[in-house]
């Protein structure tokens, strides 16, 4: 399945005086908890060790933050931040499968990481064409 | 061909808040400071199963 990039505007700054927007592979997808089911768009972050999502995200499929597993992540700014980690079900692309997680109430964004997104799919980024495919294995 | 929504102006308009786009994204169906005030306003114009963008706070670099 093929997904385009998104345009979004960016800051210019001394570093990049001329950007003004910056692409971003962020993809539509539908998370399910029990009988709820919730769709946001999240970012494919290969930099992410897991897939990360802002507490409300998870608080609107019903579930318990803070019942879940802690695991601590620290940003390359040394910046830290708590997820609570639980058993949903993340569509993508007509594909429905089991993800382990984290739900951090400062998360400024969804993530789909290395465990339990690129662990399950074959996914080429082509920059240039602004295009993501993403595959099953 | 419908075109789908575009984000620049989605984000420049929504910077910190959450926006609830119609399932066909081609348009903003409710935006609220917290993702469940996006819904309602969503909700209240139809569209029961919107998908959610979590804005962020400014236009500054990223990096997680």
């Amino acid at each position: 399945m093929k997904f385009k990039y998104y345009k979004v505007p960016a800051k210019p700054n001394d570093a990049f005086p001329s950007r003004k927007s910056i692409i971003k592979p962020l993809i539509p997808i539908r998370l399910y908890y029990k009988e709820n089911f919730l769709d946001i768009y999240a970012l494919i972050d290969s930099g992410a060790d897991d897939c990360l999502f802002n507490a409300e995200v998870g608080k609107k499929l019903g579930i318990d933050i803070t019942s879940g597993e802690e695991n601590s992540y620290r940003g390359i700014t040394g910046d830290t931040t708590i997820a609570y980690f639980h058993d949903i079900e993340i569509e993508v692309g007509g594909w429905k499968y089991p993800c382990y997680a984290g739900f951090c109430y400062n998360a400024p964004l969804s993530a789909l990481g290395q465990d339990g997104f690129f662990s399950l799919f074959k996914i080429q980024f082509d920059y240039s064409k602004t295009e993501i495919e993403i595959k099953g294995r | 061909m419908v075109q789908r929504l575009k984000f620049e102006k989605t984000y420049r308009e929504n910077l910190g808040k959450w926006v609830a786009i119609n399932s066909k994204q081609t348009k903003v169906m409710g935006v609220g400071k917290t993702l469940e005030e996006a819904s309602q306003k969503a909700s209240r114009k139809g569209e029961k199963h919107p998908i959610f963008l979590q804005v962020p706070s400014s236009l500054e670099s990223i990096v997680l």
